[in-house]
């Protein structure tokens, strides 16, 4: 993955060019994309069918899947700023061994020195945005799914990702953690990142989304969805 | 020819009192296995996880070749060490024959290959999601190894016990690499060999007896490391 500084107030997140990938040893394209560009503000629900490639996408985004041909460019908010940061949360999140508070506190300790004070402030309110203040110390691999689900985006949350991939996020979830999880996100939005949410129904998250991206029959539409949650943008 | 009860009373009288060339075989032993296994740890850990989490030409091969040095008899890997060391071998000038340093690297060479394979068969049974959610959260690649080596620990643990085991009970490659020299080289599987052939059995089944509770400590921490590593959901 490329990685540039913006072309002035064009505000572009990312641009994909000529994306073509393929499962090993498997001549047919999972995609064939030619270019699609993704810009500050836009929060696209990901939409295709069970084995349609979203996770794979989602995965060529973050880097963690290698580009095989084409390219997936970054862009910097403006000359000589940060890398953009992404970050992809798995459908079923893994967690660290040890309590709620050490997986949390292992983001603090990559986030750079000048950052973490702000970050070991903002553990509380973020425990208390996501409902688990009372499972502060409690051994993570007891936790049920949603509140996995929880921890999970609160890492993320505590990161302040620019772009935050979320794949299929509230599967299997009951509707407080959905309402918990939505509070979370809203609350990254607010803060001037972009999300992706693949999603095969409806649900608050996905109403946070402004663009839809189908992927089908190996190539990617975009188009506007009617943005259902009015937000507060602030302009990072 | 004492019986078989006075011997094995006279060697656990050895053992007690607190024999000095008797200590000093056991030292040897121990120093010479254990300084291998620190320096086999970490090359032998890195690249069990290269082979395990890329994809590069010759993977395969190398993968056939570990498995292959496993089943190398150590008097074999002894004689090759013995060629290089000697005067006319071409690490001759290195004077490392018949010294401790040559016991390590031929003891280090034999277990590299087992470190290698079971280090590659643990961190291929990772969770990748491991690795991948510790990159997410911006940990540097060090940090990611890091967490992914917390979660195979146990595994990793019994691989550096096997392979201690296999060095420490080793006899072929001490032998012809360290020369078997009282108070310096002679290690507790050579002089039992020794002892044994001079007819003085007390000490080889004392030496055998140390083995043998070594093996038994090892193997009750193995039970002890895959009780604790049991599947567990994350």
């Amino acid at each position: 993955m490329e990685k540039h500084d913006s072309p002035t107030d064009t505000r572009d997140l990312l641009s994909i060019e000529r994306l073509h990938q393929s499962w090993p040893d498997q001549a047919e394209a999972l995609f064939d994309i030619e270019h699609v560009s993704w810009s500050a503000g836009q929060h696209v629900w990901l939409q295709g069918a069970n084995g349609s490639g979203k996770t794979t996408f989602m995965r060529l985004l973050s880097g963690l899947e290698p580009v095989q041909q084409g390219r997936i460019d970054l862009f910097k908010k403006r000359s000589g700023a940060e890398e953009p940061r992404i970050c992809y949360l798995h459908q079923t999140p893994y967690l660290f061994a040890g309590s709620v508070e050490r997986n949390l506190q292992f983001v603090i300790r990559s986030l750079a020195s000048a950052q973490r004070p702000a970050a070991r402030v903002a553990l509380d309110l973020g425990l208390q945005l996501a409902g688990l203040e009372g499972l502060r110390h409690q051994d993570a691999v007891t936790l049920s799914g949603g509140e996995r689900q929880r921890l999970a985006l609160l890492r993320a949350w505590l990161l302040q990702p620019d772009i935050l991939l979320l794949d299929e996020p509230a599967a299997n979830l009951d509707d407080d953690s959905v309402v918990l999880m939505h509070r979370l996100v809203t609350d990254l939005i607010e803060k001037g990142a972009s999300i992706m949410v693949s999603s095969h129904q409806k649900n608050l998250l996905t109403k946070l989304c402004n663009t839809r991206w189908l992927i089908a029959s190996g190539t990617l539409t975009a188009s506007s969805l009617e943005a259902a949650a009015s937000l507060r943008c602030r302009p990072a | 020819m004492a019986s078989l009860t006075e011997t094995f009373v006279a060697a656990v009288e050895l053992l007690v009192s607190g024999d000095d060339a008797l200590w000093a075989i056991i030292g040897v032993s121990f120093r010479v296995s254990f300084s291998a296994l620190v320096l086999a740890i970490v090359p032998a850990t890195l690249i069990g996880f290269a082979l395990a989490y890329w994809r590069f030409p010759g993977r395969w091969l190398l993968l056939s070749l570990t498995h292959t040095l496993m089943a190398v008899p150590t008097v074999v890997v002894g004689l090759i060490l013995f060629m290089l060391l000697s005067r006319a071998g071409p690490l001759g000038d290195w004077r490392l024959l018949f010294t401790q340093d040559a016991m390590i690297i031929g003891q280090f060479l034999l277990c590299m290959p087992l470190l290698v394979s079971m280090s590659h068969s643990a961190f291929q049974g990772a969770d990748k999601r491991a690795w991948e959610t510790a990159k997410m959260l911006g940990a540097s690649p060090f940090r990611c190894l890091w967490v992914l080596m917390l979660e195979v620990r146990y595994a990793l643990y019994a691989c550096f016990i096997a392979a201690f085991a296999r060095i420490i009970a080793e006899v072929g490659c001490a032998m012809m690499v360290g020369g078997n020299i009282l108070n310096y080289t002679r290690s507790i599987t050579t002089a039992i060999a020794l002892e044994t052939l001079k007819g003085e059995y007390a000490q080889g089944v004392a030496l055998g007896l140390v083995l043998f509770i070594l093996a038994m400590v090892l193997n009750v921490g193995m039970g002890l490391l895959r009780g604790k590593g049991q599947l567990a959901s994350r």
